[in-house]
């Protein structure tokens, strides 16, 4: 070119001249706005590559969470790549500054890119292309579809390249400047720092740096270069030692000086040594990965980039060999392509986007090869050839492509709207407390609130789910059971096989899809994991079995300090019957009825060591007695139970209600009437029972229990009982003047009993019961009324064991009838907490032993009781058998939320 | 004591904030020292002309000498031989009155001098306090007689044509201030030889550079050429400062003259590393308390441009960030080791330590490219020794700074003068007396 412009007219000469130093990379670059631009939200498909959703997150973590990952950083890459990503996501206001995550991280790839064009202009141009040749380069380098589809998404190679590039341009500084070469060390480091991978082009950077030697650089030259990107490099090194993970573990330098454990794990030397060692594959074996690529993708996508820069780097190589040709910006630009290639072909792993370190320098060897032809070409048709030519040449190419067809999907399809209608689905539909497994593609944009929707805190890559310790055994405990949705492409199934994610297979096996997006072939499915009907019945049974297995003593259920309560045989009646076991029922009630019932015609609440040893009466034990025994009449029509129901539910009234203020009351016991303070329990409070009773003993005002139940109840949540403001939760006891009506606090042998804790925890599971029985208001609102609870389940994950009546943690770790209570009341009041509670703390914490499960302490009888009785709350199996009802909300809530 | 005293967030920022103020500060060290090797322009600042103009500027040559019988001679003998017309130079010998032995090898030699007809050397001898070089160069100054006034110490070796290199460059290039490079040679002598050395190479042949563009120069102490009539407009040097080559280099600064700097390898002032680490400590506290005076006259804040005071201030306090920086070093070793800080100030607090590594680096290579230059060549043990002794040095150049910041606020302004062996004039330096100790009140 500068000798093509000689020859013009001297007026518009300058003019010229300015074009080309301007005009051209200006449109170059324009064209790279185009063809990089044009639909690239919408294509490639998100979920095409998963590193792409990888890094977004990786980015997302730095900003929101100020970590290098969401889960453990353990050294897959240098992490630089996604700083860089991060401060562009930071800058421009979060990640759904352009719309999805991806959006915004592929605005990142085409700022870079066009910052690339005129970069790869320059380069060309120091190289010695004039500049028709460096305008192909950039043109291939920009238009190319090989290049455009992997130069879209965001990928840490392409952050890469475009520090190699602005290092290069730097290194070939025309004026030979020190601080340009240490610039252009930094910013190769920073390469290497970005992508590894960089480092293969370590060889041909030192040649050019050698190259760039001046006389006054003294002895600065090379070290001026190579010192400043050590140094750079050095960071990441540096970096694991601080973490104490630069070496293997036990071998931790940070161990040996500071007697710091860093704990088994990561290290950078394991990480780097896996990656060296992975694969093998062999240089000529033409099945290995490379070669596979290159026949199925590369080649096909761009016949001219990919196959012509390889042959043109090797003619260039060539012509270095011999004397004549030999020219060192030749070498060069052969070097910069040669190693990238060697890289690839090297076998092992190769994924199809790796071919990005090589496209800028193939497409500079094409420039450089037609620049030395057309030096060698007789200048018959006058020196504006070259211009007139590449135009044409531009043209033709480009109509290549498009008659290729690789050219228009690039333009034309949307496969990522299928992520993109998805992502808005499951904002707007998908409760947030969700425990999702999902590809990486929408991680982000499913944690980052917005976008229609909160943030889905859990959500997981499934990648994570099968090979993160802390995720799959600490979030979900290696049990399916514990996932509420899968978010899958063909490519994420496909994966759970390959890489056996059991956890995420097992679910999938039990889930039915709720909603598909399938465009231009890209799928998106969200597959709702039904929990229910397999995994609470394993808990339900294997709960009970559990409990008989480790308890039942010929019908009495003994703890292990030879104890048995009216309390455990009336809920063993009561599982029995909803678990349709007759034979149970009939050893259960058979000893219950030899052994404790007393001649009032209700049960003695305590039995130890042979003998009856507290002859008084627990009523709720009563109650479910007399409840379980009508049930049961009922279901297995047995009228024998039936009136032995009856006829306690008559001894119930006449013994354990008392009457204050001429209002009838359910009491602690039969010991409680006679007292001129009552004893209440609110967690006897059964009204589901009595609306039955009422039936079979129409005499009583049963109704009226329940009425002033109710009042007693919200009266005693809300009383201040001697301390400071309520937090609303009932009481353990209360004491009820007889005289008066009023509510006092209550003593009993271990004090005042006015705290929330074991007893009155069972309140919201009895009322809860009522509300799914018979829909009554009061037991609505009284569940609605447990803000605290959910107050406190939403900042700990579930509520104190106790707590004193004005809201203060007596005892801080949760405790299973604690959990079951809260849940209780949560399934009325936010029923995403309560799947999310039922989940973390009942599914999550059963052990399971064979067919059987059971909950913390494998003694403690009360524990596995109301565990066992948390979970039909849950799925609906406590129906009313007297009145052969399923309960009104008889699904699982999460199921008919999905369906909405 | 136990590590999580210091590890709230607070500490961690100070942290933080210290290691970039530090590394920054330390990068732009580094830059400076890399100044002349930036390009090639720069490199051509440095080199003499290749041809003399005719020798038109006439020169006085101060030569101020204070208990120096054992160099004085041979020092005179070589202003003697400067390749220079001798009707156009004219030199001063200044020494104190009281000082009998110098000022009797000084008149002896004159006398053989002028035997052989050489008759353009004079000696003066001043009675009045202080006793001090500028003091010395004042009366030197009172009795120049020629154009330009330049300065030589009494045991410089100044090279034969610099007279024809400053007459050249002078009347080229209409200087009328050219500083000449001064180097330090005998680098193997002491463990702290060769970053003394260094020290030098990098301030006269590329930091000096970095002054002359931005027009604030701290000249040197000698081989600097001055017009006669612009050091009577200074009213000549302040004798009450103990770095008065820095000082009316500012003060030529901010009465806006510029100053051409001019280091090339062939001509430069040879001279010598101080005797011991004693000595050296004392004269690195004398010019690091000279840097602090000339702070505190405040001549600097008379500079033209913001640009040029704040490298006025950055210089002369360097030797109070030098002080901070190796007290800093330790502790952010043992903070990045003990303490748990969040990752990225760890990173941060490592910025320090990768600058001294590149400091590090540029010395290494710096000790190549000034024995390359000179024609040396470096034993292989060399580099390592520099390698082991460039923390002990910056050690030393920290006691020193913080031996002038508390002479300076007790107000000690006596000058701690360098004993002069001549250890640069042999070929195997090894015999250094040791000095007795040799201080005179001054101001």
């Amino acid at each position: 070119m500068a000798r093509a412009l000689v020859s013009l007219p001297s007026a518009s000469r300058e003019l010229r001249l300015r074009l080309a130093v301007v005009g051209e990379p200006a449109l170059v670059t324009l064209a790279t706005l185009l063809a990089h631009g044009l639909n690239m939200f919408q294509y490639p498909a998100l979920n095409r590559f998963d590193d792409e959703g990888t890094y977004l997150s990786q980015a997302w973590a730095v900003i929101r969470e100020h970590r290098l990952a969401p889960y453990a950083y353990f050294y897959d890459h240098a992490p630089a790549g996604w700083i860089f990503l991060a401060v562009w996501m930071a800058i421009t206001g979060g990640p759904h500054a352009f719309g999805l995550a991806a959006d915004s991280g592929r605005t990142f790839m085409l700022l870079l890119y066009l910052a690339m064009t005129p970069l790869l202009y320059q380069l060309a141009r120091k190289l010695g292309c004039p500049s028709w040749a460096a305008a192909v380069a950039t043109l291939l380098f920009s238009v190319s579809p090989l290049a455009v589809y992997y130069e879209r998404p965001v990928l840490l190679d392409n952050i890469m390249i475009f520090w190699t590039l602005v290092s290069l341009d730097l290194l070939l500084d025309d004026w030979g400047r020190l601080s340009r070469l240490a610039l252009s060390g930094c910013c190769f480091g920073l390469a290497v720092l970005s992508k590894e991978s960089a480092a293969f082009l370590l060889p041909a950077m030192i040649f050019l740096a050698v190259q760039q030697r001046q006389q006054h650089h003294g002895r600065f030259a090379i070290a001026a270069w190579l010192l400043p990107m050590l140094l750079v490099v050095s960071l990441y090194p540096t970096f694991a030692l601080l973490r104490g993970e630069l070496l293997p573990a036990g071998q931790s330098l940070r161990f040996f000086i500071f007697n710091v454990d860093t704990g088994p794990g990561l290290s950078l030397v394991d990480a780097l040594r896996w990656e060296a060692t992975r694969g093998g594959g062999g240089f000529f074996n033409l099945g290995n990965q490379f070669w596979s690529l290159v026949r199925t993708d590369w080649l096909v996508k761009d016949p001219v980039l990919f196959g012509g820069g390889a042959l043109a780097t090797l003619v260039n190589l060539g012509l270095c060999v011999w004397p004549k040709t030999r020219d060192r910006a030749t070498l060069g630009a052969a070097l910069l392509s040669l190693l990238p290639l060697l890289y690839l072909a090297r076998g092992g792993v190769v994924f199809d986007f790796y071919v990005l370190i090589a496209i800028p320098f193939l497409s500079l060897n094409i420039a450089k090869l037609l620049s030395t032809i057309a030096a060698h070409m007789p200048r018959t048709a006058g020196s504006s050839l070259p211009a007139g030519m590449t135009a044409a040449g531009c043209c033709l190419l480009i109509a290549g492509y498009w008659r290729g067809g690789s050219m228009q999907p690039l333009y034309a399809l949307h496969p990522a709207k299928a992520s993109r209608d998805a992502v808005e689905w499951i904002k707007q539909h998908v409760p947030a407390q969700s425990l999702i497994v999902s590809d990486s593609d929408i991680w982000t944009d499913l944690h980052e609130p917005g976008l229609g929707g909160p943030s889905f805190a859990n959500d997981h890559s499934h990648w994570k789910v099968g090979a993160d310790p802390a995720i799959r055994d600490g979030v979900f405990h290696d049990d399916w059971r514990t996932v509420d949705y899968l978010i899958l492409s063909p490519q994420t199934k496909q994966d759970l096989n390959d890489a056996h994610i059991t956890v995420a297979q097992d679910a999938f096996q039990n889930a039915h899809m709720v909603q598909q997006w399938s465009v231009d072939g890209s799928d998106v499915e969200l597959w709702k994991v039904d929990k229910p009907s397999v995994s609470d019945a394993h808990i339900l049974d294997g709960s009970a079995a559990y409990i008989y297995m480790h308890f039942d003593r010929d019908g009495a259920l003994t703890t292990t300090e030879g104890s048995v309560t009216s309390e455990s045989q009336s809920l063993a009646l009561l599982r029995a019957v909803w678990q349709n076991d007759p034979q149970t029922f009939d050893s259960v009630w058979g000893w219950t009825s030899s052994h404790l019932l007393n001649d009032e015609g209700l049960l003695s609440w305590l039995w130890r060591n042979g003998a009856v040893a507290d002859r008084h009466t627990a009523s709720d034990a009563d109650v479910d007695t007399a409840l379980a025994l009508l049930m049961a009449s009922k279901r297995w029509n047995r009228p024998e139970l039936q009136a032995a129901g009856t006829s306690m539910v008559h001894a119930i009234w006449d013994k354990d209600v008392v009457t204050a203020a001429g209002k009838p009351y359910i009491s602690g016991g039969d010991w409680a009437p006679a007292d001129a303070v009552a004893g209440i329990n609110p967690s006897y409070f059964a009204p589901y029972a009595y609306r039955v009773f009422q039936q079979v003993d129409p005499g009583h005002a049963w109704n009226a229990l329940i009425d002033d139940g109710y009042r007693l109840l919200f009266d005693a949540s809300s009383a201040n009982l001697g301390g400071g403001q309520s937090a609303g939760l009932p009481p353990n006891w209360i004491g009820l003047e007889r005289s008066s009506g009023r509510l006092v606090p209550y003593r009993n042998e271990q004090g005042d009993a006015s705290s929330y804790g074991y007893d009155a925890s069972r309140t919201y599971w009895r009322v809860a019961l009522d509300w799914r029985w018979s829909a009554d208001g009061r037991a609505q609102s009284y569940l609605q009324q447990a803000g605290f609870l959910r107050d406190e389940t939403q900042r700990d994950g579930a509520p104190a064991a106790v707590y004193t009546h004005t809201g203060q943690p007596v005892e801080k770790a949760p405790s299973v009838v604690g959990d079951a209570g809260a849940m209780a009341a949560l399934l009325t009041l936010d029923t995403n907490l309560a799947n999310a509670l039922y989940a973390s703390q009942l599914v999550a914490t059963a052990n399971h032993g064979g067919s059987t499960v059971y909950w913390g302490d494998p003694n403690d009888l009360y524990a596995q009781e109301w565990g066992w009785a948390a979970t039909p709350l849950y799925s609906g199996v406590t129906s009313d058998q007297w009145n052969g009802r399923r309960s009104q909300e008889g699904s699982n809530p999460t199921n008919s939320s999905a369906r909405s | 004591m136990s590590p999580t005293v210091f590890a709230g967030p607070a500490a961690s920022w100070v942290l933080a904030v210290i290691s970039l103020l530090l590394a920054a500060q330390s990068a732009y060290a580094a830059l400076l020292l890399m100044y002349a090797w930036e390009d090639r322009e720069r490199q051509l600042q440095n080199r003499a002309p290749e041809t003399f103009d005719p020798p038109r500027i006439s020169f006085t040559i101060l030569l101020p000498a204070r208990h120096e019988e054992d160099v004085i001679k041979e020092t005179i003998l070589r202003l003697a031989g400067l390749n220079y017309p001798r009707e156009l130079v004219e030199v001063l010998v200044v020494v104190e009155s009281g000082d009998l032995g110098t000022i009797a090898e000084v008149q002896r030699q004159l006398a053989d001098l002028a035997a052989q007809g050489t008759d353009n050397m004079r000696l003066l001898t001043f009675s009045d306090l202080p006793i001090n070089k500028p003091h010395g160069l004042n009366v030197g100054l009172a009795e120049a007689g020629n154009e330009v006034v330049t300065i030589f110490d009494a045991e410089d070796e100044p090279h034969h044509d610099i007279l024809q290199v400053v007459n050249t460059v002078m009347l080229r290039e209409r200087s009328p201030v050219v500083q000449c490079g001064v180097q330090l040679m005998n680098y193997g002598d002491r463990w702290y030889s060769a970053l003394n050395v260094l020290e030098y190479f990098f301030w006269f042949r590329s930091r000096m550079h970095y002054h002359a563009a931005t027009n604030m120069v701290a000249l040197g102490g000698n081989t600097v050429f001055i017009e006669r009539h612009l050091l009577d407009e200074m009213e000549g040097w302040d004798s009450g400062c103990l770095t008065e080559d820095a000082d009316i280099g500012i003060r030529i600064s901010a009465a806006g003259i510029p100053i051409r700097v001019l280091y090339d390898d062939r001509y430069v002032t040879k001279e010598e590393t101080p005797p011991s680490a004693r000595q050296f400590i004392r004269q690195r506290t004398r010019w690091n308390q000279g840097f602090l005076q000339v702070l505190a006259k405040g001549d600097w804040l008379r500079l033209p441009s913001w640009r040029q005071r704040l490298l006025a201030l950055y210089t002369l306090s360097a030797p109070l960030m030098q002080a901070l920086m190796l007290l800093y070093i330790p502790v952010s070793l043992w903070m990045m080791a003990a303490l748990k800080t969040p990752e990225l100030i760890a990173m941060i607090s490592t910025l320090p330590l990768y600058m001294l590594i590149v400091q590090l680096a540029v010395n290494l290579i710096g000790l190549y490219e000034f024995t390359g230059v000179h024609g040396l060549r470096p034993s292989p043990w060399s580099p390592v020794v520099l390698l082991l002794t460039y923390i002990p040095y910056q050690w030393m150049l920290c006691l020193a700074a913080l031996r002038a910041v508390w002479r300076q606020l007790r107000g000690i302004n006596t000058w701690e003068k360098t004993t002069h062996t001549g250890a640069h004039r042999r070929s195997t330096a090894s015999a250094a007396v040791e000095p007795s100790r040799q201080e005179v009140a001054g101001g």
